[in-house]
């Protein structure tokens, strides 16, 4: 008897010790650092993490990782920050929205802001960047772009980025198909593909898996074109401009690579950097990889076409989403006041123009560069983003995350005809109201 | 004189023994019941994983059912499952047959069939994304030997017609697990049972098909219920090489509620998911139960 009721206590007392106890979850950075603060009150240094997808395999992620170094020798002792890098963007993204919902955001984080879905900015999560924006800090940012970050009155983001997607050409390609410029309309781009067609190259470089990013940017530039700038963000579309861009789009897909359905972001770009394409439409993340397989003169950026009644001015660019930076709401003043400090250090004019000269970044706070102090193919993606008429957002970016998600299977079955594009547009009109 | 508890065991009930159930209780209640209890509870909700909860009622349900990417998600799972059944376990039942007779170099084929067993399925989905490439993978190289015009850099994973049955190829072929269970059921069997057969003047393939087989039923209902849950959970192969793809024609629920959850941020819809996922499993594996108890053969 006495036996049994010792043995039932063990198995109770085993099964509450499995279940664990407070130490046994993980702690936020936020209470790490309440509880190191209040456990060590002289202790002056103030830990911070930044979540972040650029790694070092790409130039602005070496340079935000010699940033965050220089920060952290400057204020040795009184801030650290370390960089926790997942280069798969979408997957950071899920992990930043799990945190937040879970009531720990990261310390520092960027992500793209979506209009369609404000969860993160709106989230309550975030800190109030508002009463510590000074005026001269106030004088690093475009007033529109802060007013874009700002809710319920509350500055809970700051710009960082918003990078135009531009028609990146090969020039030695143009010349062997006989092509001496770049074209200025669709129909003349289309005439061009056929003229690459016979060459045995393919015309842009599409693919359609994950955001599908370089065919969105393709549809987006001719939707703004037929439809206008403001074309996706309306709730009801123009219904024949967007099936017009997909029979274009559709038509691209002809004039591509075999491997272009079902292909992924690095498959698209490696056909444009091994010569398979003579077009690629990306960011300026793009001039590095090319910079090794080409020589600077072998690729140029160029103004995309217009097209027959334009409803966008011409010379219009497409951009990826603005690109905010944010924090999770600081622990303590101390916690607040060094993210201040990382932030007002991040976004001044050295920084800035380090990112521009030595990772061909472009950065939505000011730089101060001249054209002969930056790599030569970003100073001409400067040079063709600079003083536009307009800015279209990729579709992609600013569709429903339904839509988004529907996106990739859409663009596959009208590349393989399975829907007309026009049932193509209808269809990613109904995801983007569902 | 016997105590009151030496009077219960000699009855057979055992004195306190739902003390040692508690810990697998409680870990069902845990990891299974407190889940359900939650898919069932967001699953009529509108919820982003962020904001609040929104009451939704059967909106998502009825969404599920106007969604073609469901309805071809439900479809793929059960054509899984079908293959499951009828072609990846009736494959593992022959090899188990041909190996029981232990010829020549049994042992090694055994170890060579099993090995893929124990090896991540993301790992083997990636190699045949690979073996399945156009351009250098190794389907390619061996048709680009057969001069028949059209099999030249096929791509079977971006084709619609072909994608399903190219990622179902690797779960098909790798049956080291449900052929060393129908091994291990086969070597229970008693040696008269063949050597009566072989008196009465059975061949092989008669005392496989009339001996055998009916005395490994008990095997063939276990590989069936792993061959269902494994399909209904399946998630490495579709995701990997097709990415459910091209033009969701190869999706299977698994990966309908990834990316319902994970890429829509549709939190309530993919938990309406996850429970006709549930309801479904539940319909398949009684059904399975019903045919299997009036089926022919040993129930031991």
């Amino acid at each position: 008897m006495r036996t049994s009721i010792r043995s039932g206590v063990m198995v109770v007392a085993v099964l509450f010790t499995a279940c664990g106890g407070p130490s046994a979850s993980p702690q936020s950075p936020q209470a790490s650092q309440t509880q190191q603060q209040s456990a060590t009150p002289q202790a002056q240094q103030v830990n911070l993490t930044m979540m972040t997808s650029y790694g070092p395999n790409q130039s602005r992620g070496v340079v935000l990782q010699k940033v965050v170094d220089e920060f952290n020798k400057s204020h040795e002792g009184k801030i650290r920050l370390s960089l926790e890098i997942n280069p798969d963007h979408p997957g950071m993204v899920a992990k930043i929205r799990t945190m937040i919902a879970a009531g720990r955001p990261p310390d520092i984080f960027h992500y793209n802001l979506n209009p369609n879905d404000l969860a993160i900015p709106q989230s309550g999560q975030l800190m109030d960047f508002a009463p510590s924006m000074d005026a001269s800090w106030k004088s690093r940012f475009s007033a529109d772009d802060l007013a874009l970050f700002t809710f319920d009155g509350k500055l809970v983001s700051l710009p960082w980025q918003q990078s135009p997607a531009l028609f990146y050409y090969n020039k030695a390609l143009f010349k062997q198909a006989g092509i001496s410029q770049f074209p200025s309309t669709w129909s003349e781009l289309l005439k061009a593909c056929d003229a690459f067609k016979a060459k045995g190259v393919a015309c842009v470089s599409l693919f359609t898996q994950n955001d599908a990013w370089h065919t969105s940017n393709a549809l987006t530039y001719v939707a703004a074109c037929l439809g206008g700038l403001d074309l996706f963000s309306k709730p009801d579309w123009n219904a024949s401009a967007v099936a017009d861009s997909f029979a274009v789009v559709k038509q691209l897909f002809a004039y591509g690579t075999a491997d272009a359905v079902g292909a992924n972001y690095d498959v698209s770009s490696k056909g444009f950097l091994l010569g398979k394409t003579a077009i690629v439409i990306d960011g300026p993340w793009a001039i590095d990889p090319m910079n090794k397989a080409f020589t600077n003169s072998e690729i140029a950026v160029a103004r995309a076409p217009s097209c027959d009644a334009a409803k966008a001015p011409a010379g219009f660019i497409t951009t990826d989403a603005p690109s905010p930076m944010a924090a999770g709401k600081p622990a303590n003043k101390a916690h607040a006041d060094a993210v201040v400090e990382w932030f007002k250090y991040f976004t001044s004019e050295p920084v800035a123009n380090r990112f521009a000269v030595e990772g061909s970044q472009p950065t939505a706070f000011k730089q101060n560069v001249k054209a002969q102090d930056v790599d030569p193919l970003f100073a001409n993606y400067l040079a063709v983003s600079a003083n536009v008429p307009g800015k279209a957002i990729s579709v992609q970016r600013v569709l429903r995350p339904s839509a988004q998600t529907a996106l990739p299977a859409i663009l596959e079955a009208l590349a393989l005809g399975k829907v007309t594009p026009a049932e193509a547009a209808k269809r990613l009109h109904d995801s983007n109201t569902k | 004189m016997a105590s009151h508890g030496h009077r219960r065991l000699a009855t057979g009930a055992a004195p306190y023994g739902w003390l040692y159930l508690l810990p697998a209780l409680a870990f069902t209640v845990v990891f299974f019941v407190v889940p359900l209890l939650f898919v069932l509870g967001v699953s009529p909700m509108q919820w982003d994983g962020i904001s609040a909860f929104q009451f939704a009622g059967l909106r998502n349900y009825i969404a599920l059912m106007e969604d073609s990417a469901f309805s071809t998600a439900f479809t793929n799972t059960l054509l899984w499952i079908a293959v499951g059944l009828f072609v990846h376990l009736p494959l593992a039942l022959l090899v188990a047959l041909l190996l029981s007779k232990r010829p020549a170099g049994w042992r090694v084929f055994r170890t060579a069939l099993f090995v893929p067993s124990i090896i991540s399925t993301t790992a083997l989905a990636l190699l045949w994304y690979f073996i399945f490439n156009p351009d250098f993978g190794l389907v390619s190289a061996l048709l680009a030997l057969i001069p028949l015009e059209g099999l030249q850099g096929l791509r079977l994973l971006a084709d619609p017609t072909t994608a399903l049955w190219a990622t179902q190829l690797p779960y098909v072929i790798y049956l080291g697990f449900p052929m060393m269970v129908f091994l291990t059921q086969i070597s229970a069997i008693p040696e008269e049972y063949f050597e009566a057969a072989r008196i009465d003047g059975a061949h092989d393939w008669q005392m496989d098909l009339h001996v055998t087989i009916p005395l490994v039923k008990p095997a063939i209902i276990v590989n069936s219920l792993f061959v269902v849950t494994y399909n209904l959970r399946l998630f490495e192969y579709p995701f990997i090489m097709t990415d459910g793809g091209p033009a969701n024609a190869s999706i299977n629920l698994s990966l309908y509620i990834y990316k319902t959850m994970l890429q829509s941020f549709d939190y309530g819809g993919a938990m309406a998911a996850s429970a006709a996922t549930i309801a479904a499993g539940l319909v398949i594996v009684g059904l399975m139960f019903t045919v299997a108890r009036r089926l022919p053969g040993d129930t031991r």
